[in-house]
């Protein structure tokens, strides 16, 4: 009972010091951060003569503050957080004083660490600021263990060498998520160098999340000369990788596709077959009307709504086709053809 | 040794076998909770979410916002879950027959008109009478459905056959989602890579005092009355430690009505929400868990510890009493209905350990006290009562639950600290000191009524008037 008690009082007591605690060093860093908004503003306004080992000039306080952890620690955000958002001159800037003031070895430190949530933030704060020099240490854990360090270190490598930076795709015995994908794509937008050939040879990957990947950059990126590398894949045992290829033929589509598209037709999953009707609406190619008024008979209303959409695409051609479909008065049809040529109307 | 004496051995055992189980699983709850936040925290301490907010890639969410008789807040709740931060979206909110003016509200304000629409009868619910999108390209994301009533389970199957994205997100639509709320909650889905993630969950926190403009929530308060405040602190313990432990070993049974995103596919394959029971939230999560263990599937359904949706909380016994009534006969409704999983390995900790939890210390806990309860009263009438033994016992008792509430405020005050004023935390202590006096007999009063009312076949929802966050800021202002 008394340690009962003891512990309820311990706690609560706990709560209060921490809350007071907590608003102090809030009030600290607000103090900091003030002070260090004045260095980053130098250093992003900072013109470096002719003279390349000019130094961005400090304050004496900032060089003091620097001991402290919690203060190095923040000047380390802020730094990557204003490298984030600029560009040009002021990015490399941030750049220039990070290296200045050896930041480098603190996140250095953090890249050592056996922690996974530390040793990710290290390899995000060195990508940030450009560390080149430790990308041997950073590509080894492009396959590491764990996730999230894995995940940092693929970003890291791309984000230091751009598409060349992929080539962690050829090793990775891994599936790379979706949300990492998404990442990459997002990083890979901003940078010129697309290799066309390395994503073909993708296209074949193992992997079926690097093929998904590889079919994601393709349609990124309108490779058009990749159609026939695209193609096979619309033959793989997965479905996530056909529906992605069927997505990334909307792109790079050509007067071969059609045929294709309608050839495998019959074995794909329904969200497949969706996706196959709706790129052939997109197509519109004159021939594909007797396919499609074909789906029109189909016993899944929604592949009957995709056919009827499809052909609404292709023109009056199309429509006659809805209009010419022997159950076009009766239900569901009848409903379908309405919605098909109202969203057309709209 | 007389057969009393061995029933009453047996019931003594019995009794405190259950209750160190109890308390011990509360421990492991407590444990698995500060390992799951820890995990979440740093995780996202270094996820970029807006990466999703403008990326094409983003996954399809439909918002199904079912809505009844809810005329008097539903143009600024709709305006709010507009607003929301997610560039793959549709907003489905279902008019369920109501009888107010809920729906030509929503038409005059947002320039709504019939359209043709053929609905893909995936799930069998009751007639729609009509479509409605906006004639106003900017409320492009909009989509309001009039249906025939049929409770919230049929409209929010209405909801489903209507959209076209891949993730449903299934809310109340009084509710107040953070503008982020999305981003966030489509992350697990995007995350996982072994297993298929079917369901995902947000942490609700009450917003009864709450400041609230223009629909989007301000200001956090804690409520100035007991019980909402009561509730704020068992939702804190409730999503904060429960389901957080839970969905560490992928064994949660229940995503809140108010908040949970689904994956489509799997709540059609399902057959979508069961209109049988008044429970349909936890009975829809537990099927959807049952399909894919009978398939061998595999798949987690996980839950985010960041506050993301806001609600009233009821502040009269009467609505309160009425909750809970519901929520018990939910709950007895779907355990019934899955009864074949207890205790049975072929579905794992589904089977296992979720199941005889939910039937020992979630239904009958309540149960065992008031039959406790009762059985004290009768040996103290008969002299029967060792006092000094029973004082020690309950003083135990009411300080474990106490520890209990306050290492939940502790968790909250190191994690996402809302309450940042030392007052608002003082009260919340003293509300934990309070909550077993006041609160607790009445929860537990309630849900013997939700069992009563289930024997007695009763199955209605319970009339759940809320004072609106609009109707309050109104009065605030007179």
């Amino acid at each position: 009972m008394a340690v009962m008690v003891g512990t309820l009082l311990s706690i609560t007591i706990f709560i209060l010091i921490y809350l007071v605690r907590k608003r102090n060093h809030e009030r600290k860093l607000d103090e900091w951060r003030k002070q260090l908004s004045g260095t980053l503003q130098t250093a992003i306004f900072f013109e470096s003569g002719e003279n390349t080992t000019d130094t961005i000039p400090l304050t004496f306080k900032t060089m003091r503050g620097l001991k402290h952890p919690a203060f190095r620690q923040l000047l380390i955000d802020e730094l990557v957080q204003g490298r984030k958002s600029l560009t040009g001159t002021a990015a490399t800037n941030l750049v220039l004083l990070f290296n200045q003031l050896g930041l480098s070895r603190f996140s250095l430190q953090k890249l050592n660490s056996r922690l996974w949530h530390i040793k990710a933030r290290g390899i995000q704060e060195l990508a940030i600021m450009e560390q080149r020099q430790l990308v041997k240490r950073i590509y080894r854990l492009t396959n590491a263990r764990h996730e999230l360090v894995r995940m940092e270190a693929q970003s890291a490598i791309v984000q230091l060498y751009g598409f060349e930076g992929l080539r962690f795709l050829d090793i990775i015995d891994t599936p790379i998520s979706e949300w990492q994908q998404i990442t990459l794509l997002r990083l890979l937008a901003r940078m010129p160098g697309i290799r066309p050939e390395k994503i073909a040879h993708w296209l074949s990957s193992t992997n079926d999340s690097v093929r998904i990947f590889a079919l994601k950059m393709t349609a990124e990126h309108h490779l058009h000369q990749l159609h026939d590398r695209v193609i096979p894949c619309l033959r793989h045992p997965h479905p996530s990788v056909r529906i992605q290829t069927v997505r990334c033929l909307k792109e790079v589509y050509s007067d071969a596709t059609s045929g294709a598209l309608i050839h495998v037709y019959s074995t794909q999953t329904i969200p497949c077959r969706l996706a196959i009707l709706d790129l052939l609406g997109n197509i519109g190619a004159p021939d594909n009307d007797i396919f499609l008024a074909q789906q029109l008979a189909d016993g899944d209303d929604m592949l009957k709504l995709g056919a009827a959409r499809a052909l609404i695409q292709m023109g009056d051609a199309g429509r006659r086709s809805l209009d010419e479909f022997p159950l076009s008065g009766e239900y569901p049809w009848n409903e379908i053809f309405q919605q098909a040529k109202t969203e057309q109307t709209a | 040794m007389s057969l009393t004496s061995v029933f009453s051995a047996f019931f003594e055992y019995s009794l405190w076998l259950y209750s160190i189980i109890l308390l011990l699983s509360y421990l492991l709850i407590a444990v698995f909770a500060i390992l799951e936040i820890r995990r979440y925290l740093r995780s996202a301490s270094f996820t970029d979410y807006s990466i999703l907010a403008t990326s094409p890639q983003a996954p399809g969410m439909s918002i199904l916002a079912p809505a009844y008789n809810e005329g008097a807040t539903i143009v600024e709740n709709v305006r709010s879950l507009l607003s929301i931060h997610y560039r793959n979206l549709e907003l489905i909110v279902i008019n369920d027959g109501s009888k107010d003016d809920c729906l030509q509200k929503l038409i005059d304000a947002y320039h709504l008109k019939k359209i043709d629409f053929f609905v893909k009868r995936s799930i069998t619910t009751k007639d729609v009478r009509g479509i409605y999108k906006s004639t106003n390209p900017v409320f492009h994301k909009l989509i309001v459905v009039d249906k025939v009533n049929g409770g919230k389970a049929d409209a929010l199957n209405v909801g489903i056959n209507v959209s076209s994205k891949e993730y449903i997100v299934c809310i109340d639509v009084d509710c107040i989602i953070e503008q982020d709320a999305l981003l966030k909650m489509a992350k697990p889905f995007l995350d996982s890579t072994g297993s298929r993630v079917i369901a995902s969950g947000g942490v609700v926190r009450i917003a009864n005092s709450c400041e609230i403009r223009n629909g989007r929530l301000v200001k956090v308060h804690l409520s100035d009355t007991f019980l909402p405040r009561a509730q704020t602190l068992e939702y804190i313990r409730a999503f904060l430690l429960g389901r957080m432990a839970w969905s560490r070993i992928n064994a949660l049974l229940l995503i809140s009505g108010a908040f949970g995103a689904f994956d489509k596919e799997i709540v059609i394959a399902c057959g979508g929400y069961n209109h049988a029971t008044v429970g349909e939230d936890m009975e829809l999560v537990v099927r959807m868990r049952r399909y894919m263990e009978e398939r061998n599937i595999p798949y987690k359904v996980t839950y985010i510890p960041d506050p993301l949706c806001w609600t009233e909380a009821p502040s009269s016994y009467k609505i309160l009493g009425r909750q809970r009534n519901r929520w018990t006969r939910g709950t007895i409704e779907t355990l019934g209905m899955h009864k074949k999983m207890c205790l049975n390995p072929n579905y794992h900790t589904l089977g296992i350990l979720s199941y005889p939890y939910w039937l020992l210390f979630e239904l009958m806990a309540p149960l065992v006290e008031f039959t406790g309860f009762i059985c004290m009263l009768i040996a103290a009438l008969l002299g029967y009562i060792d006092w000094a033994m029973f004082f020690s016992l309950l003083g135990f008792i009411l300080s474990f639950g106490i520890l209990y509430s306050i290492f939940a405020i502790l968790m909250e005050v190191l994690t996402y600290n809302q309450y940042n004023k030392s007052s608002d935390i003082l009260k919340l202590v003293l509300t934990a000191f309070l909550e077993p006096f006041i609160f607790h007999p009445f929860v537990v009063w309630s849900a013997i009524r939700g069992n009563i009312d289930l024997l007695r076949k009763k199955n209605s929802w319970g009339e759940m008037s809320r004072q609106g966050f609009a109707a309050k800021k109104s009065n605030a202002n007179a």
